[in-house]
Parts: structure tokens; sequence; C-alpha cells
């Protein structure tokens, strides 16, 4: 069973896909449900596996390897694409991740009622495609995964969305297409210069891998090859590897994303409906932060040394730029949304740093990020979906109509302004920690960041203040129409809840998993 | 059973208390509500005395907690003298705090919120007492942050409420910035968060290495958190406003534990201070004794007064700590603790006997209705005047008295200021308690009793509208007027009397008396503290008697001025009069600077950084799609208009010459025969060329 685990996580959501596609359309209220059950086996495959995953090993775990496509480049030699999936401890807490936040997405669809068995299909591929990019270990296999999430998140956006749908779906799918397309330069750049030393014996000839696990050893660069990492080859009078390394830091950026290529984000998160939100926050965003890990970072060591700076600069500036963003919005879904810009700020901070702490830190803060942002999505939705509105002004004294939304609105905006306890805390604790460990920072620029802290406490209080507290109120006497929660986002809140408090207690949760990966990534700086 | 073992135990009780207290606020009866706090609480308290009472030697438990790749963080249980006073203090005033709340909250429809937020405020505090790493520290540390949040805010439908709550909030979020990047630089520095390690790693430094500037700036960054959290200068702001919560926390969290948290943290962590933190700490303390003092002496509000006199004590104790009289602070702090609760239960009981009227110069001759209170409330007052006999007396004497060691061991004389001012504010802190005990309690010439009851009492009924259980207050009033009467006939009508609030409060008077702390009540060292924590040497014993004499001196001022004093009733200024007192009483604008130096700007400037977002750098963003588009609409005109009409050209002129030679090909046999001689002509010409 191990040894499909993975392959299940990818197929099963596809095949899930497939089948709502070809169901007839009287089977229109079944859908929600395949969509529920597939996210629920998931889940479970994934909690197996983080229960089977050995803690000791910084090696890629569940591998599985086949050959897919061999071609021969002529002189060049042979291309080898394999079907390579595996998950270490970089991976593993975004696979368990996105398990999480595709169930709670797939309960939240539960609203949806326009064209179910389209929109259905297309989360169910959505899913698998996630999924896909974070196990694969091939880099034409996860290149080929995260330029699919796109698709179904372009029509997501498009026909699901809310009044300025079309523009936000276009700008998000050209904005990020044009970071693809700087990875995939990168992609051809680094094929082309890396050789697999054990295949190229066996054949005879130069084979040319995509292979995670070859790309990050240095030996197996092929001499003379345009990336080679001690031969200064240049490109228009820049070091080729540096004109690499900052292809992807903007692609991956503005997948982050990273000021100043954010500004698809606050759009695609207002536009969106409330689940394609919470996958987009939860996910979709770390699906950028883990591009800058494991290929930015994981493939060029050397420069990103020398990166240090910009990248903990534009760490440092995201965290400002937008905390103060955020205390100007009026719109609660554009708050959040450029809350989560300064909070994947720390990632950007604690990978910088280069610390253990620092970069398990940053990978915490992934995690943590990713619940936290998909309960204030939630808790956007909760307030649209009864209004159809989502200004802060049109809301006051929320608390006295909704006490249990406002209870788990505490702990969304409590743990994403970084209380003890949830996991906003942990995450900004040790980025910033590993900020003023490293050696290659000043301190400085972790101090900076404080300032970020600050401000998320000042944003979210004074919106809890203005929507929550107060008499009772909300505008054109849409007061009959606050209900409390349902069962179902009581069940989506408080499940999230509940989970955080775990993860801000136990962060052993996460830190078990990442540690040792994190120290072997490490020894490559 | 081991001590630790005992704590996390009542640990897991106060959450069970808050959790469960949480999810049936609405569910059970006020008085189940109560009772089942109370009675955790007191399981605590016997716990707590339990653990003081065996024999137990200082400790430090371990569990692991979580590795961060091969480095371990754990969870660090420090238990030494200091905790089991910490631990049996704070659940010893908790106690009778949730005591006073049962009739003080009596009717608020969110009693049941209220008992559970007060079981997780307690939590956290023994959360704070216990750890022994930095890390935890600061997350309790925080979590009391966030009950004092919740606290204050507790009336949420009250704007001014929510306000402070925020405001509390984010002025300690701002220390805590500076107590946080404290613990990292101690992380980096010493390798460690664990106190006990640092401490010893601390005292094995060379005088030199204790005092360069890394040590100092590490001391200042974690004294930021104890600012912050203890209200002293300049981020005293919150406290005067954090009155907005219900006076009984005002008296748990404001006055008796949370705010003593910073003092607590400094004590813990002495050793790591250098002389220069000490010196810095003492001069802060100084000032913020000095202009809390002042700013107490001017405020007509029963609770804003008391607040500023706790800022002021605060200010004590870091002066306490600055000298080096680390136990003696600690000793003010137990003893402030007890006579400053027993000052705000009082003052609670007063407020609710004039149905939530605050404004001190429309009570007076209280000393008649309430007289149970009038005594508690005269106690714990001399108490906080140093007054001979009792507590304060005692510890203030001997921060006193360590303040003029330290002073006469510096080379400079103008050391001798912390002392003296330690004098002053000695003095300004017996004035305007005997003020306060004055204008609440005692008759006034122009101030009678029925002025208040028929003109304050109507004037306020309004707001007594709250308390749902008052439903005639007219009624209420004659009852109560009876009550009197027939109290002051016999002893057994005054002590029937006696409710849940007045119990509280004479515990805590009777705790602010010298002699629970000391068998010879002008003797320090005879204390039961200084038996248990080691006593700063006593050399100057002529001071004791200065400070009695100031005090006392204090106390006649207070008596002789606050006589003059006159109010008009119809006056709705908060303020007094005079530029300068009105200056004092507003905290000195410290607030409105703020609000206008850093607040109105960052929401000044926040749209700006918006409308940049939106038009610059989003504007690029669209200008680039935009100027994509027209590029293309330009390929498209260039497309239609040049190439393709280039194509349509050759089309239109082939179509053209073919319509011309059409007219040839007409069918008639004399057009073809001239084409063909006309051709072959032609073609001879050609060729003959």
């Amino acid at each position: 069973m191990n040894n499909f685990l993975l392959s299940a996580l990818i197929f099963l959501p596809i095949a899930g896909s497939v089948v709502v596609l070809f169901l007839p359309s009287t089977f229109r209220d079944s859908f929600r449900w395949i969509s529920l059950i597939v996210s629920v086996i998931n889940l479970l495959n994934i909690l197996t596996l983080y229960n089977n995953f050995d803690r000791q090993v910084s090696n890629y775990q569940f591998v599985e390897q086949h050959e897919w496509i061999r071609m021969s480049l002529g002189n060049l030699g042979v291309l080898s694409i394999d079907y390579l999936l595996g998950v270490d401890g970089i991976n593993m807490p975004m696979v368990l991740l996105s398990g999480i936040i595709l169930l709670i997405g797939s309960i939240s669809s539960f609203t949806i009622e326009y064209r179910q068995k389209a929109y259905h299909s297309l989360y169910l591929l959505l899913s698998g495609s996630i999924i896909g990019c974070f196990v694969s270990i091939d880099f034409f296999l996860f290149f080929l995964f995260f330029e699919f999430m796109l698709l179904p998140m372009y029509f997501l956006i498009g026909i699901w969305g809310s009044e300025h749908r079309e523009y936000a779906a276009i700008k998000f799918f050209i904005y990020t297409l044009v970071g693809s397309i700087l990875i995939l330069i990168v992609m051809i750049g680094l094929s082309m210069s890396v050789k697999d030393p054990f295949f190229s014996q066996e054949m005879g000839r130069t084979v040319h891998t995509f292979d995670f696990r070859q790309l990050t050893d240095f030996n197996n660069f092929i001499p003379h090859s345009i990336l080679h990492p001690y031969e200064k080859q240049m490109i228009f009078g820049v070091p080729a590897r540096l004109f690499a390394f900052i292809l992807l830091i903007v692609g991956f950026g503005i997948k982050l994303p990273s000021v100043p290529f954010h500004t698809w984000l606050p759009d695609a998160h207002v536009e969106a409906p409330t689940p394609v939100s919470v996958v987009l926050a939860g996910i979709l965003l770390k699906v950028g932060a883990y591009g800058f890990i494991r290929i930015a970072y994981g493939f060029f060591p050397d420069i990103a040394y020398q990166f240090t700076y910009i990248v903990a600069g534009a760490g440092v500036i995201s965290i400002i730029y937008g905390a103060l963003n955020a205390l100007a919005q009026e719109d609660l879904k554009k708050m959040i949304a450029y809350s989560s810009i300064s909070h994947m700020g720390f990632v950007l901070l604690g990978l910088a740093s280069l610390t253990l702490e620092g970069v398990n830190g940053a990978i915490y803060q992934m995690f943590g990020h990713g619940l936290v942002s998909a309960m204030l999505f939630l808790v956007a939705g909760v307030i649209y979906d009864r209004t159809y509105n989502r200004l802060i002004k049109n809301f006051r004294g929320l608390s006295s109509a909704m006490p249990y939304f406002t209870l788990a609105v505490a702990v969304a905006f409590f743990g994403a302004l970084g209380l003890p306890t949830l996991p906003g805390f942990m995450g900004e604790f040790f980025t910033i920690l590993g900020g003023f460990q490293s050696e290659i920072l000043p301190n400085w620029v972790s101090m900076l960041a404080m300032l970020g802290i600050v401000l998320s406490a000042a944003y979210f209080l004074w919106t809890l203040q203005r929507m929550f507290f107060g008499t009772f109120w909300a505008n054109s006497n849409q007061e009959g129409k606050m209900q409390d929660l349902d069962f179902r986002e009581i069940v989506m809140l408080y499940s999230l809840s509940a989970f955080s408090i775990i993860i801000g207690i136990f962060p052993s949760l996460i830190f078990d998993i990442s540690g040792v990966s994190v120290k072997a990534f490490l020894n490559g700086f | 059973m081991s001590a630790e073992l005992v704590i996390l135990i009542n640990i897991l009780f106060y959450l069970f208390g808050f959790s469960f207290l949480l999810y049936k606020r609405n569910k059970l009866s006020e008085q189940s509500i109560g009772l089942l706090s109370i009675l955790i609480n007191f399981i605590g308290l016997l716990f707590s005395m339990g653990i003081r009472w065996s024999d137990i030697s200082d400790d430090v438990i371990s569990y692991n907690w979580f590795y961060i790749s091969d480095k371990l963080f754990t969870i660090d249980i420090l238990l030494n003298d200091l905790t089991y006073l910490m631990f049996f203090l704070v659940q010893f005033i908790a106690l009778w705090v949730q005591v006073f709340s049962l009739k003080y909250m009596q009717g608020d429809p969110s009693f049941g919120r209220y008992y559970a937020y007060v079981n997780f405020f307690i939590l956290s505090m023994i959360g704070i007492i216990i750890s022994g790493n930095l890390l935890m520290i600061f997350m309790f540390w925080e979590l009391v942050g966030l009950c004092s949040y919740l606290l204050v805010g507790f009336w949420y439908e009250k704007k001014s409420a929510t306000n402070s709550a925020m405001k509390a909030f984010l002025v300690n979020r701002i220390g805590d910035i500076g107590l946080f990047i404290g613990i990292l630089l101690v992380y980096r520095y010493f390798g460690t968060l664990n106190v006990t390690t640092i401490v010893e790693k601390a005292q094995l430094m060379s005088a030199e290495s204790l005092n360069s500037p890394i040590m100092t700036t590490i001391g200042l960054l974690l004294f930021c958190g104890c600012v912050a959290k203890s209200a002293q200068l300049p981020l005293q702001v919150w406290l005067p406003d954090a009155m907005e919560g219900p006076t009984p926390v005002s008296a748990l969290i404001h006055a008796a534990t949370m705010v003593v948290a910073g003092i607590f943290l400094m004590a813990r962590i002495d050793p790591v201070l250098s002389p220069d933190t000490h010196l810095v700490m003492a001069i802060l303390g100084m000032l913020t004794m000095f202009f809390g003092a002042c700013s107490a002496l001017v405020q007509y509000d029963i609770k804003k007064l008391l607040a500023f006199s706790t800022i002021s004590q605060l200010g004590l104790m870091v002066v306490g700590i600055g000298v080096g009289a680390v136990n003696t602070a600690l000793f003010h702090l137990v003893t402030h603790a007890f006579f400053k609760a027993g000052l705000f239960l009082s003052a609670g009981a007063v407020i609710h006997h004039m149905q939530h009227e605050q404004d001190m110069r429309k009570m007076g001759n209280l000393r008649r209705e309430i007289p149970i209170i009038y005594y508690t409330f005269t106690i714990c007052a001399a108490s906080l005047a140093g007054i001979p006999f009792f507590s304060g007396f005692l510890s203030k004497d001997a921060i006193l008295v360590a303040a003029f060691e330290w002073a006469s061991h510096q080379q400079k004389q103008i050391y001798f200021i912390i002392p003296v001012m330690c004098l002053v504010v000695s003095s300004m802190s017996a004035y305007y308690i005997m003020r306060q005990v004055f204008l609440v309690f005692l008759e006034r010439e122009d101030n009678p009793l029925e002025l208040i009851s028929s003109g304050a009492k109507s004037l306020y009924k309004n707001m007594a509208k709250r308390i749902e259980g008052i439903v005639n207050i007219e009624e209420d009033e004659e009852r109560q007027q009876a009550e009197i009467r027939h109290s002051e006939e016999d002893l057994l009508g005054f002590l029937s009397k006696i409710g849940f609030m007045e119990v509280s409060c004479i515990i805590m008077a009777i705790a602010s008396f010298g002699f629970v702390f000391a068998v010879n009540p002008f003797l320090t060292e005879s204390s039961w503290f200084f038996q248990t924590f080691h006593n700063e040497a006593i050399n100057y014993q002529w001071v004791i008697y200065i400070a009695i004499l100031v005090a006392l001196n204090g106390v006649l001022l207070g008596y002789i001025f606050t006589k003059e004093e006159s109010f008009q009733l119809d006056n709705d200024e908060p303020g007094p009069k005079g530029e300068i007192a009105n200056f004092i009483f507003n905290n000195y604008y410290l607030s409105e600077t703020y609000q206008k130096v850093f607040v109105k700007p960052l929401l000044w400037i926040s749209p700006k950084i918006n409308l940049f977002d939106r038009k610059m750098i989003d504007g690029i963003v669209n200008s680039v799609g935009n100027l994509t588009i027209s590029w293309a609409s330009l390929n498209n005109w260039f497309e239609r208009k040049i190439i393709d009409s280039f194509v349509g050209l050759v089309a239109e002129t082939s179509i053209k010459i073919g319509s011309y030679t059409r007219q040839i090909q007409n069918g008639k046999a004399q057009t073809y025969i001239i084409t063909i001689f006309v051709c072959l002509v032609l073609i001879m010409i050609l060729l003959m060329v």
C-alpha cells in the first residue's frame, strides 16, 4: 500500500473529477458528497502517511519512480523525465496542510448552487494538482502540476466569483503564468546542465535529468554547461546562475506573493468564492514558498547565500507594507488578503536567515498561516453569505448577535496576530529568532519585522472593535439575516480552531517532521 | 505528590473551569457558576498552602517540549520560594475577588463569561509564576495580556470600554516587542532560555562583562516588557483607561497581580541586569512614582485615583529593584497586593452602593451608609499611606531605607535625589489617599448627604438601569436608610449586613495590618517574609522615623486641604480647575500626544500607501496589461491595414488585370485575328531586334 500512497493522493481526486464530469446531471445533489468523500479519504491517507513518516531520516521517503519520457536530443544526449514522487520533512507538512484545507474547502463548497457539476469537477482537479505539486520530486512533473493548478483556479474564480470576477481571474492567470514561464526557463537550463551520473554511465551517453535529488548535487553538473556552479558562465554580462536565481525568485515571488509582485492577490482573493479563497490562501501561496525553499534555495545555495539581503528585505518589506495596507482596508476580505501578504513575509525572513530556527520557523509559519488564513476567509465568507456585503463599516456589535461566530473570529484574529498557543506566535517567534541567530543578517532587519507584529495587532483588533463590539447593527436593516453559525460552519471553523490550538501548543507536530530534513538542507550552504 | 504535579493539576482545574464555564455560561445559574469557580479557586488555594508548609527545596523540572532539528526546547517549571509565595498570593486574592464578584456582578447577563475569563486569567498568571524559561514566560505574559483585554472590554457594548481594551493590548504589545527582542538576544548570547541557567551564567560573569553594552542592552530590552506591563513611564497610559473594566477585575488584574508581573520578571532575572540597567530602572521608577502620584492628587474618579496610585506604587517597586533591594521590592509587591486589592474592592463596594457613580465629588458621608466599607477602606488607605502598624509601612520604608543605603554608596550626592523623591512621594500618597477617604466617606460642609441622595442618585437612575436587580431605587433607598438606622442600634444588626462584598473587603483589610507580616510592627526584619527571603542590610533607622513623620504630615495636609475644597454638583467637567492641574489630571496628555504622533500619522499614511499600491504598483501591472492590449490592437491594425491590404491589393490588381483581359476574350473571331496579328508583329519586332 505504501508504495502507491502518494499516487493515490494525486489520482483519487482526479478520478473523482472525471467521475463527476461523466455523471449525468440527475445526480447533481451527489457531486458535493463525492468531493467531500474524496477529500476525507485523501486526508485519511495523508494521516497514514504522516503517521508512517520516519522522522529520523532526511532523505525522500515513500518514493515512487517510474520511467516516463526518454527522448534523444541527438548530440546533446538523452532527456529523461520520470514520474517521481516522494516526501521529506519539507513537503510533508505541506501535504498535511493540503489535506486539511482541501477537506475544509470541500465542506465550504456545499454552499455552491450554480453549476455544481463543473464546480466540483474542477475543485477535485485542483485538489489533485495541488497535492501532485507538493509530492513530485521531478522538476518536470512539479512544473506540470504547478501549471495545471492554474486552469481549474482560473475557472473557479472566473465563473463562481463575485462582481469583478473576470478581471480577477484573467489577472491571476496571466500574472502567475508569467511567473511560471520564468521558472520554465530555469528548468530547461538546469536540466541541460545536469546529468544523471548513474544512467549516464550505464547508457554511455549524457542523460539529462529533472530529478530533484540529482539537481541539488554540484557534482552532477556537466562541465561547461550554462549553470555550472564553479564556472562563471555569463548571460548579458550577468553570471548565468545569478540570472537563473533572479528568474526563480521573481517566479516564486509572484506566487508567494512577495511585494512588489503581490497585486493579483487582493483581487483574486476578494473576487473568489469562499472555498476558493480558502484554498488559495491556505495552500496556493505555500506552493510559492515551497518553491522558494526547494528550488530557488535548494538548487542555487551559492547564489541564495549572496541574496540573503534581498530575500530578507523582500520579506520585511512585505511584512510592513502588507500590514500598512491592511490597516487601510475597508473591505474585510481585502484586509485579510493584505494580512496574508504580511504574514508570508515572515516565511521569507526565516528562510533568508539560513538558520535551523529560521527555516524550521518558516515551514511552521507556512503551516500555521495556512490554517489561520483559511479560518479568516471562512469568517469573511460567513458574513458575505448572509448579506452579500463585506464592508467593515456596515457591521457593528456582531458579538451580541453571533456569539459562536465571534469565538471563532477571536481564535482566527488572535491566531493571526500572533497570540501564544495559537500558530501565528511560534512561526513569528522562530522566524525572527532565526533572523537574530543568523550570521549573515544584521539584527535590525529582524527588528523591523517586529513592527509588523504591532501593526497586525492594531489592524486585527481595530477590525474586531469596529465589527464585533458595540451595539448590534447591520447596514440596510440586515440585522435579521445575521444568524449565528449553522452546523456546517461550526464544523469548519471549530475544527480549524481546535487544530490551530493543538499545533500552537505542540509545535513538535511540525518541527519533528521538518527538523532532520532542514538540517540536511542547511548543510548545503 | 510532588509539587510540580500539584501545580499542574491545579492549572488543569482552572483550564476546566474556563472551558466549562465558557461553554455553559448561559445554561447554569449564577449560584452554580460562582460556586464552581470559587470551589476551584479554593482547592487551588489549599494546594498552594499545602505546598508552602510542606518541606520543599528549590527545584527546576524540565519536560521536553519540542526539538528544532537537534536543538531542544523544554517546558521548565521553576519552583522556589518566590514561586510558592506568588502562587499563594495570586490565588488568595483571586478567591476573595471572586467572592466579591458574586454580589458585584449579580444580575449581569454575562455573569458566566466573567467567571470563565477570571479562571483563564488565574491560569495564565500561574503560568508566568511557575515558568522557568523565557519563552514560556513570554507566552503566558501575552496570555495575561489577552485576559486583560477581554476583561477591560468586558462590557463590549460600551465603546469606551473596548477602546480602552484595545489601547491596553496595543501599548502592551509595544513593550512586549522590547521584551521579545531581549529574549532573542538572551538566546543568542546565552544559548539558552532557561532562567536558572541564564542567572547562573550571569553570576559567574566578571563585573566588566556584566556591565558590557550588550548586557545593558539585553537588560533594558527585557525591562521594556516591565515598562508596559507594570505601567511605567512612558507606557503607563493604558492603566488609567483600563479602569473601564469591572471593579473586581481592576482589583485583581490591574492592581494586585497582573501589573506586578513586570516586577516579578525583573526580580527573577535580576542577576542578569547590569548596573547601568539598574540605574535606568531606578530613575525611570522614580519618575513614574512621582508623576503617577501627581496625577493621583487631582483625580475625582474614585477608580482612576487608585489607578494612578498603583502606577506610583509600581514605580516604587521598580526603584526598589533598581537600587538592588530585590527582596524588599517583592515584599512591597506582596503588601501592596493586599492593600490595593482591598482599596479597589472597597471602592467597588462604594460604586455598587452609588449605583455606578464614580465621581467622588458626588459622594460624601458614606461612612454612615456603608460603615464596614468605610473601615476596610480606611485601613487599606492607612497601609498605603505608610502609617505604622500597617503593612505598607513595613515594606515602603524598607525600600526607602534601601534607597538611602544605595545612594550613600554612590560617588555623587546627586543620587540622593532618588530616596528623597521616595519620601516626597510617600507624603503625596498619604495626602491623596486621605483626600479620597475624606471625599468619599466623611462629612463635608458643602456636600450634605441629602443633596447626594436626592440629586446625584436621581441623575444617575438611567445608568442604574443596567443593574436589572434593582427595580425601584426609591424603595431600595428607604430600605437602606432603615437598615442604617437599625444597624446603629446593635452589633448583631451590624454583622448581619456583612455580605460577600464586605467579607472580601474585611479579609483584605485584615491582611493590610502590620502584624500579619511582622511581630514587631516597627521592625521590617522581624517579618516572616524576610525570614524566608534574604533581607538587604538596614542601617538607616532614622529614615524610618522621618518617613513616619512625612506620612502623618501628608495625612494631616490631606485632611486640611480637602476640608476646604468645595464643588458645584451640577458641574459636569471631569477635570479640576486650572491649566496645570488639568495637565496633570489628564496624565500629561500623553495619550493624546501618542494619538497625534503615532496613531494619527499611521492612519493617515496607510490609505496613502494603499492608494500607492492600487495606483502605482497595481497600476504598473495593469498598464503592462493595457500596453500589451494596445500593442496587440496596433498589430491588428497593421495586420489588417498594411499586410492584409497588400494581399488585397495583389488580389484586386489581378482582378483588374483579369477584367481587362477578359474584354479581349469576347468570342468574336475578328478580335482574335487582330490579337494574333498584333502579337505576331510584336514577336517579329522582338526577334529582329
